[in-house]
């Protein structure tokens, strides 16, 4: 470390209090970017949940102007034939999403998602649920319901205010059509709130009422060593359709949700507000550091010291408490994140949320810094000899 | 002053019909009137004067702190006023030595370190340079105070150490502003005792600002100031140890 960049950390450290307001007020705003730029983040990874669950197949093809998961515009049933006579489909398998009504065996009226899949095959189906569920559904009325929801959204109301989670053996009324629940399976947990109910195509094709367009998406699975875009790009030119890769079917609906909902600029706002008020108190602080030591400055000055090295002084001193707030706000939003996990918060840090956090935290320190050095570069050294 | 026997000290500063003029038009305040002056090395100078005669502005211009609006400059050989500003900042720093008169120790800092200041900004390694600033002290009476903060002094102490920071790089121009005028008589004169008997020594340049009538004894040469001009010099037949 060179000699000035340890007497400028020397002066930061010796006045403790100051030191520790400083610090105090970056880990505050880095702990309000952080923490609030992860549950967004988490936030945002769910929109994509039910898509990212799903298993077995290579492309999505959907009418072209779906937006999200959740935008159901179906196709003709004429659209399975055409997607199964492009080129380099290995099969292709039709699915059905709907938002239905269904009631509980307590009574109680609650909205699902029916995804009806291939009745043959069973492809489609949630990843998580084990051969001996997803087999359930050729039985008789079968649904499969996700666990975690047994016991919340699902669970069966007692007598006396108690409740039981509901349970496999249940029976439920869809849309006025008895379903019994056969299995369950543990689905990622969703940005979409209302419960997901697996049937097989045919099932919910009768359960529903009737459509004239009845296939939400077909499933393609791409022959072995097919080119995945290639194969996208054929089907979208042969049938019209939009042709998509999971990854991409769950990147169009997260940017419809953060477009389309206010999501994006309620965190926008919140973490925008605990920058700004973090770092305002941040650069107050060092603002009033900065002049505070003003004599020392000038004297410095007025011994030699130029005012690049003045200015690289003040810099230092910023790294320090910049670097140091960020890493204790940083770390404690990730710990309450992984605190609050377990209690279904969504929350995810990435990297390019840490890195994004320490530049933001770091240029507005710097920006403060330098206004306050602005006042010292244009101090007359003359004046130490003033009292 | 100005030398004049053959084998009399050398001038190490002159200056000739140096003013100084502050703002413009109908604001411009003359500082500095037209100071002519030689002073030899190996003397302590004393500057003398009612307040705003020019006494601050004309150290400052002494030490390359502030440029004359004209005049000629002389300082060991060369005009800090004709140097860019890194160049001037850097020959304040080799060349310089300052005692404030709020002594403007930085309060973080131990008297050792803060001793130590001009050696840091000449980049010499921390340990070094305070174990130089420790030296200087000691020499001063102040060994055993090296780990004391400034608050932890007294201000005689604290302007030991400013005295001590002033001449741990050995520079060749010290001035002191007021060195004497927050302390105590007794204190004063045993600070500017030490100012003569430490920082006098061949080659070098003592400037001394001050009101303080009491010390005026320990100067080898008095100029009084008024309205931006030198109107008397006097000289004393001193030993550097008086």
């Amino acid at each position: 470390m060179q000699p000035l960049d340890r007497l400028a950390y020397r002066m930061l450290i010796g006045d403790r209090l100051k030191y520790l307001s400083l610090v105090a007020g970056l880990v505050f705003a880095s702990l309000l970017v952080v923490q609030q730029a992860s549950i967004f983040t988490g936030y945002a990874d769910r929109t994509g949940s039910w898509i990212l669950d799903s298993d077995g197949h290579d492309l999505w093809v959907m009418d072209e102007q779906v937006d999200m998961s959740e935008d159901s515009k179906p196709l003709l049933q004429t659209a399975l034939s055409r997607v199964r006579s492009i080129d380099g489909v290995a099969w292709a398998i039709p699915l059905y999403k709907n938002y239905l009504k269904a009631r509980l065996p307590d009574g109680r009226l609650i909205t699902v998602r029916v995804v009806g899949i291939d009745d043959a095959s069973l492809a489609g189906g949630p990843r998580s649920a084990t051969r001996e569920a997803l087999a359930s559904l050729r039985r008789d009325q079968a649904v499969l319901v996700n666990e975690a929801q047994l016991a919340t959204t699902l669970a069966v109301r007692e007598s006396e205010g108690s409740s039981r989670p509901l349970a496999i053996g249940d029976a439920i009324s869809i849309n006025e059509h008895q379903a019994v629940v056969t299995g369950t399976f543990t689905a990622t947990p969703d940005f979409f709130w209302d419960p997901v109910i697996y049937t097989t195509y045919s099932r919910a094709l009768a359960i529903a009422p009737p459509e004239r367009r009845s296939t939400t998406y077909v499933l393609v699975k791409a022959r072995a060593g097919a080119d995945i875009a290639a194969l996208a790009a054929r089907i979208r030119e042969g049938t019209g359709f939009a042709a998509l890769t999971t990854d991409e079917f769950a990147a169009r609906t997260r940017s419809y949700v953060l477009a389309q909902t206010g999501i994006l600029i309620n965190f926008g706002i919140t973490i925008a507000l605990g920058f700004v008020i973090g770092t305002l108190v941040a650069a107050q602080t060092l603002y009033s550091f900065v002049l505070e030591n003003h004599r020392s400055l000038a004297a410095l000055k007025a011994m030699g010291v130029r005012n690049a090295r003045i200015a690289r002084m003040v810099v230092v001193q910023v790294l320090v408490v910049g670097g140091l707030g960020y890493g204790i706000g940083a770390g404690l939003a990730s710990l309450s994140g992984s605190l609050l996990g377990g209690a279904g918060l969504a929350f995810r840090v990435s990297w390019t949320t840490l890195l994004l956090g320490l530049l933001a935290i770091l240029t507005s320190c710097l920006f403060a810094g330098l206004l306050s050095v602005r006042r010292v570069m244009r101090l007359d050294p003359a004046s130490v000899f003033k009292t | 002053m100005a030398a004049t026997a053959a084998n009399a000290p050398s001038v190490a500063i002159r200056c000739s019909a140096l003013t100084k003029r502050y703002g413009s038009g109908d604001t411009c305040v003359a500082a500095l009137r037209g100071i002519d002056l030689a002073i030899d090395e190996g003397r302590l100078t004393m500057l003398v004067g009612p307040s705003g005669c020019g006494k601050t502005t004309l150290i400052s211009i002494l030490s390359g702190i502030l440029s004359p609006t004209s005049g000629e400059l002389s300082v060991f050989g060369k005009d800090p006023s004709r140097l860019t500003d890194g160049a001037r900042a850097e020959w304040r720093a080799t060349t310089v030595g300052f005692v404030f008169q709020q002594f403007n120790l930085l309060p973080t800092l131990t008297a050792a370190e803060n001793a130590a200041v001009p050696l840091l900004i000449r980049g010499v390694p921390w340990h070094q340079a305070v174990e130089c600033g420790r030296a200087r002290l000691a020499e001063l009476g102040l060994g055993d105070r090296c780990g004391s903060l400034p608050r932890e002094l007294s201000g005689g102490q604290q302007q030991r150490v400013a005295i001590a920071r002033a001449l741990v790089h050995d520079p060749r121009l010290l001035v002191c502003d007021e060195p004497t005028s927050a302390l105590d008589h007794e204190t004063g004169e045993r600070v500017i005792d030490l100012l003569r008997s430490t920082a006098l020594r061949s080659g070098r340049v003592v400037v001394v600002v001050t009101h303080d009538q009491r010390i005026l004894r320990y100067a080898d040469s008095i100029l009084r100031m008024d309205d931006g001009r030198i109107v008397a010099e006097s000289e004393q037949r001193l030993s550097p140890h008086t």
